[in-house]
């Protein structure tokens, strides 16, 4: 059985959607012989983070939450990895981090200590959303097609894909979902949106082993 | 270490594209590292005019869109 570890905070509106959205992996039916190990809310802090990675030793690595270009924050942005302090736990690793600018100097530093993937977004991710749907983020279409190529890439290194083929999928779903709004039957303003969902699919980038994959 | 000059012509042609935007009250735009709220346009513009951190990511997301208009989106899809 591979163990993925998965941070999953939901302390803001950002937060909260990652939160919701990134469930959708944990139960998703396709998924066979994977262990979750889910730290949520307030677990997703830097004592279980730690603790997990260095008992458990996690095949996979699941960031949800903010990020800077040297940390990855949890519950309450509590810095969970830093550069030049505990990045050496991801040794070995894949790592995917859903959050902001982290594989600039972080995911280089993580490789460099022996993770063998680092994959993340090299400037801020951006999220639209939509108001009238806060409550129930999993009926949020505008954040869909967001956070569905995002957890595309997830979902097929879980399914036994390596690394450049997730990424491969999930740039592919970020080109469907921006023809979408490029379409002339989009809603008004959509510019807006196709201008974030290109950025954010731009700054999706691989550090390390590309040929990666969880089963060997 | 001092910010990058942001070009004056660039920043008017960014925020003339905000302002004309006729995108919908409801959809709202977060940026990840910052708050973790999200922003309408008019908030996003001020950002912008203010030129803080919030605002130079709009502002180099924009520039990445209209430099991907200009190469065709599909060639930029590709190449990426």
């Amino acid at each position: 059985m591979i163990k993925c570890l998965i941070t999953r905070p939901n302390h803001d509106k950002v937060t909260s959607y990652l939160f919701f959205w990134s469930k959708e992996i944990i139960e998703n039916s396709q998924i066979n012989n994977i262990q979750f190990l889910d730290l949520k809310g307030k677990d997703a802090n830097k004592e279980k983070v730690e603790s997990y990675l260095k008992k458990q030793n996690p095949r996979i690595v699941l960031f949800n939450g903010h990020g800077s270009s040297t940390e990855i924050y949890g519950f309450k942005d509590e810095v969970l990895i830093k550069t030049n302090f505990n990045e050496s736990l991801l040794k070995e690793k894949i790592i995917y981090s859903l959050s902001c600018s982290s594989a600039d100097i972080l995911g280089l530093s993580s490789v460099e200590n022996g993770a063998e993937t680092f994959i993340g977004y090299k400037k801020s991710f951006i999220l639209c959303t939509d108001k009238n749907r806060e409550t129930t983020p999993l009926k949020d279409d505008i954040a869909s097609s967001f956070l569905q190529p995002s957890n595309k890439l997830s979902l097929s290194i879980l399914n036994g894909d390596t690394v450049k083929e997730a990424l491969y999928k999930s740039k592919k779903e970020f080109m469907r979902e921006i023809l979408k709004y490029s379409s002339t039957q989009s809603i008004d303003g959509s510019d807006r949106i196709v201008a974030a969902l290109l950025w954010n699919m731009s700054n999706q980038v691989v550090l390390g082993n590309n040929e990666a994959k969880i089963f060997s | 270490m001092e910010k990058e000059k942001i070009n004056p012509e660039l920043k008017e042609i960014i925020l003339y594209r905000l302002l004309s935007s006729k995108l919908p009250d409801n959809i709202q735009i977060a940026i990840g590292n910052s708050s973790g709220e999200s922003m309408n346009m008019q908030e996003i513009i001020e950002h912008v005019k203010n030129e803080d951190e919030t605002g130079r990511t709009i502002i180099e997301m924009e520039l990445n869109y209209l430099k991907a208009l200009k190469e065709g989106i599909i060639k930029k899809i590709k190449d990426d």
